[in-house]
């Protein structure tokens, strides 16, 4: 033949390489797997491996022949080693795996950490259609972040396993529980018969073994995969396969007549910490494996003629290994990215005399609510008074879901419509206007054209990173409500772009429908939304209403008089006085006033006296005793504070003498309480340090930021003070509301609550007192690692909170639950 | 800051591995798909390679010289694949039921069909496939094949040579 030329040969090799090249699906598979392998198989814990061998059709009988020979001979072949150590996972003692939730495996998928781990999770996935020329692609409904390949025949709600990768999750599978448990036993499998398992996975609890040698032959063998090699096994119970003899070579027994056969070197990809001796011999490895029924034998039948391999499985037990499941030493639900949305998602609806006193506080200023009026709603916004919005029409429950708003067909004007959902804006790059905004430069109505504003039942992320600078978008939100470009920047809470795009912000938002302009993306109806609802702030207290008073007395000791002591108290200020009001002894020591001094206080400034009268023991009966002379006094002087919540006053009366005290009316462990019921109002978990300083002084409570505003001069680093003044009901209100709305219940368990364990000596208080509240992303300290809550009380003190529950809420995540570790005093 | 991610990786960091793996896995793909011929078989030898990468490179004494390590493993880990799927195929085949082999596997017009160009390739032995492939489909020159595996240009100059001409016999034999 004509001699080969370098172009003949090069566009030959060159069409070798043609077809479906290594991208895509197959490529990612390729890195998850690599990664996989490398991240769990620590190269330090690898021994030396016997050199494999492979005799591929060879006769069974020479084979072993040959087997006897190198296992005869293996240990002066091989360096001696020591046998594994032994293994980690002891009898009865596997830590239990769960189905995780979508939102969980979300999580996962945005933790680079977790690339390769092999989950079981209960998941809805939807498809998003994508113009702009980018194929359409399934996500996580939980998350439209998180890209789902692999198998996508998934069925709705469906337990199924995935593979975690970066930013997405490979389907491997449904997965077929036992009952309502996860995990089978190797005896559940056995007892059924195996093809009714066909199709999907199960998650198997067992010890993983595998032969040492490579076997060909003398089994039932259903494919490659199972025909020469190194044989694994799925046990009930921790089986040694191999053992060295003493004298030399190796002895081999079987998995035992239950087990599950898996394909070979099954135990080199899927055991835990793999452990394998010099000359082969691996150790039992327990744990949840997921296995896929791969069918019945159709090999040669066992012969008594060649030597045995470790026992001959069942015709038909033969599965595929895909995955081992092991348990989330922590909760991923902590390590989801933060979602504050300070927006309640009840409705309120107001009435009229409650909003025009409402709109009067300038705090109020251009917020809009709705209002119940003669035969129907309205929204008004505040501007020192009310100011009509529009009509607006309700639904059982009050705000509509998009899903109800989409399909609506009642033909009616609904005017305006309070709609609770997701406002995301979509960032695709776009193709350029059309023709008619070129011939027509004053046409800026691009408001609905590509990149714009979209209110979603899902939390969308619109945006997900490619390679280092790239990324790719979508333009529509499937199943959302167009509203108009620019509408996240105005009515989203806290509007904030990232990586992925515009962070979803939940809320109730009131949209009309805006028809069909001449230039859209997507469909029509679009939507003009007008404004974001929110409850208005209450009014400041009334002075009227008053500071609660709290006078309480303790006697330690005796006046010296036999006939006793009388003790009173006289209370001047705010242009009035009380004169005389006795203390009476409520036990033995603890005294209080029953009458004669006002419950509440005005603002203002006040002086409280006590007195100590003596009293004859001359005993008139039917008469009151008059009083002696004055033994002892003592005075204070305090103020009150416009809305302070209450002053509390303690007297004690140590024979002629006495002293009072007086403090705020808000009690440490309620400022304790407030902080912790803040935290856990708080969006979980925080991708930066927030600090927040809080005082306690005489009267209230303070509250403001790590700013410049800060009293503590160590504070005053950056940001802007959030509040300072009296902690009082509306101050506090305002403190939330500025912060965060707590939106789920915070659930306090005293038996949490431990001992103080400052330490004398070791702890300084800040010289002004206060304390700081640190939260952050997750670290380590003494109770382990996760996430805590740190108040540092003093230079060099501090009491951490640990984080022990997040709870989904209307698919947010909130502290539910946190473990004070320490109970403060602020001196 | 090659030659740090490899000394990372070396020391047993999982992350540099993984750089490292991204950034050089399309190529050992091509090379394994150029000796193989098969994509299937070709991801398997990618990943076989990387396995052994990560399991052997404590043993890589020069970290510059990475690469044409890197190239022999996945020379290596191409045989493996290659002596497997042939032992498999060799359990199963039935001669009986082989398909007959084309008499003609050229064109009439006597141009080098795939089928005969692959047929003879695959005769050729994975060493003398690699270095084919490494210089009429990776584009590497003599030196730079030389330098990635360790050995002079005259070694590569000849087995070039040598395996052009094992290449030309077998199409020969094909042809007859």
């Amino acid at each position: 033949m004509t001699p080969l030329t370098d172009d003949e040969l090069e566009r030959h090799l060159a069409r070798r390489l043609a077809g479906p090249g290594l991208e895509g699906e197959p490529r990612h598979e390729l890195l998850a797997a690599i990664s996989g392998h490398a991240r769990a198989t620590p190269r330090h814990r690898l021994a030396p491996v016997w050199p494999q061998l492979r005799w591929l059709g060879v006769g069974a009988t020479a084979m072993a022949l040959a087997v006897v020979a190198m296992l005869a001979i293996a240990p002066a072949l091989a360096p001696p080693g020591p046998l594994a150590s032994p293994s980690p996972s002891a009898p009865g003692n596997l830590p239990v795996v769960r189905v995780l939730t979508g939102a969980e495996l979300a999580a996962l998928a945005h933790d680079t950490d977790q690339v390769g781990r092999v989950v079981v999770a209960k998941v809805d996935l939807i498809t998003l259609s994508c113009s702009g020329g980018c194929p359409p692609r399934t996500t996580l409904m939980a998350d439209s972040s998180v890209a789902v390949g692999g198998l996508l025949d998934a069925a709705p709600s469906e337990v199924a396993a995935f593979r975690v990768e970066r930013q997405s999750v490979v389907r491997l599978g449904s997965v077929e529980l036992d009952g309502d448990a996860l995990t089978w036993s190797v005896y559940g499998i056995l007892g059924r018969a195996a093809t009714e398992f066909a199709d999907h996975l199960l998650a198997v609890d067992g010890w993983l073994v595998q032969t040492p040698v490579h076997f060909c032959g003398g089994e039932f063998n259903l494919d490659e995969r199972f025909s020469c090699g190194r044989k694994a096994y799925i046990t009930p119970d921790e089986v040694q396969i191999a053992s060295r003899r003493p004298g030399g070579g190796l002895s081999i027994r079987g998995p035992g007549d239950h087990s599950l056969r898996v394909q070979n070197n099954a135990y080199d990809d899927f055991a835990p910490s793999p452990e394998m001796d010099s000359i082969g011999i691996t150790e039992p490895r327990r744990g949840t494996y997921l296995v896929r029924w791969a069918g019945c034998a159709n090999g040669p039948q066992p012969t008594q003629q060649v030597w045995q391999p470790p026992t001959v499985a069942p015709s038909c037990s033969f599965w595929e290994l895909v995955g081992r499941v092991d348990p989330l030493s922590v909760s991923p639900s902590i390590s989801l990215s933060p979602s504050p949305s300070p927006t309640p998602l009840e409705l309120t609806v107001y009435t009229e005399a409650e909003a025009t006193e409402l709109a009067t506080d300038p705090a109020n200023e251009g917020r809009v609510v709705i209002v119940a009026v003669d035969g129907g709603f309205l929204a008004v916004r505040s501007e020192g008074g009310t100011v009509q919005v529009g009509s607006v029409t309700l639904v059982a429950g009050g705000a509509w879901s998009v899903a109800d708003v989409r399909a609506y067909r009642g033909g009616q004007d609904l005017g305006l419509i309070p709609v609770r959902g997701w406002l995301v804006e979509t960032s695709a790059e776009c193709p350029a206007p059309p023709q008619i905004f070129d011939d027509d430069p004053t046409n800026d109505d691009l408001s609905y054209y590509c990149g714009g504003s979209w209110l979603s039942d899902e939390r969308i992320y619109t945006r997900t990173p490619i390679g280092a600078d790239g990324y790719t978008g979508i333009m529509e939100v499937p199943g959302a409500l167009h509203v108009q470009a620019g509408a996240y920047h105005d009515f989203a809470p806290d509007p904030t772009w990232g990586e992925r795009g515009a962070e979803p912000r939940q809320g109730i938002y009131l949209v009309k429908q805006a028809d069909c302009p001449a230039v859209v993306t997507g469909d029509c109806p679009v939507w003009e939304m007008v404004a974001r609802l929110e409850p208005w702030a209450p009014v400041r207290a009334s002075p009227t209403s008053g500071t609660r008073l709290v006078i309480s007395g303790e006697h330690v000791e005796r006046c010296g008089s036999v006939g006793g002591c009388a003790y009173l108290a006289d209370l001047t200020g705010a242009g009035e006085q009380w004169l005389g009001a006795p203390l009476e002894f409520v036990n033995g020591t603890t005294m209080s006033i029953a009458s004669g001094l006002p419950e509440t206080l005005a603002p203002g400034d006040y002086s409280i006296s006590f007195r100590i009268h003596f009293l004859s023991d001359a005993i008139v009966v039917g008469q009151p005793r008059p009083l002696g002379p004055l033994m002892g006094s003592c005075t204070s002087d305090f103020t009150v504070s416009e809305g302070q919540v209450g002053v509390s006053i303690a007297v004690r009366f140590i024979a002629k003498t006495c002293e009072v005290t007086i403090a705020g009316g808000v009690s440490q462990e309620a400022i304790l309480g407030a902080v912790a019921e803040w935290l856990a109002g708080q969006e979980w978990p925080f991708d930066d340090f927030v600090y927040v300083h809080a005082t306690v002084d005489e009267v209230g409570f303070l509250l403001n930021t790590y700013g410049p505003g800060a009293r503590d001069p160590d504070l005053r680093d950056a940001g802007s003070p959030l509040f300072e003044g009296p902690m009082t009901d509306a101050t506090i209100e305002a403190v939330r509301s500025a912060l965060q709305p707590i939106t789920a219940e915070f659930i306090s368990d005293p038996t949490d609550i431990r001992e103080p364990s400052t330490q004398p000596g070791v702890c300084e208080p800040f010289a002004g007192g206060g304390y700081l509240i640190q939260l952050g992303p997750p670290r380590s300290n003494a109770a382990g690692d996760g996430y805590f809550v740190t108040i540092r009380v003093g230079n060099g003190c501090y009491f951490w909170t640990k984080v022990v529950e997040v709870t989904e809420v209307d698919g947010q995540y909130r502290v539910t639950r946190l473990v004070l570790d320490g109970f403060f005093i602020v001196d | 800051m090659e030659r740090s991610l490899v000394e990372r990786a070396r020391a047993g960091d999982a992350d540099a591995f993984d750089q490292l793996v991204r950034g050089r896995i399309d190529t050992v793909y091509r090379v394994a798909l150029g000796v193989l011929g098969n994509a299937t078989d070709a991801r398997d030898a990618t990943q076989e390679t990387f396995i052994a990468v990560w399991r052997h490179l404590p043993g890589l004494r020069d970290a510059d010289r990475f690469d044409g390590w890197l190239h022999r493993i996945t020379v290596n880990a191409a045989r493996m694949v290659l002596r497997h799927r042939r032992g498999v195929r060799e359990l199963h085949l039935d001669p009986a039921t082989d398909p007959p082999r084309s008499s003609r596997p050229l064109a009439p017009e006597g141009q080098l069909t795939a089928s005969a160009f692959d047929r003879a390739f695959d005769r050729l032995s994975v060493e003398q496939r690699a270095i084919l492939v490494a210089h009429h489909l990776e584009g590497r020159s003599v030196t730079q094949v030389a330098r990635a595996l360790a050995i002079p240009e005259g070694t590569v100059k000849s087995r070039l040579h040598a395996a052009r001409q094992v290449l030309q016999r077998e199409l020969d034999a094909l042809d007859r």
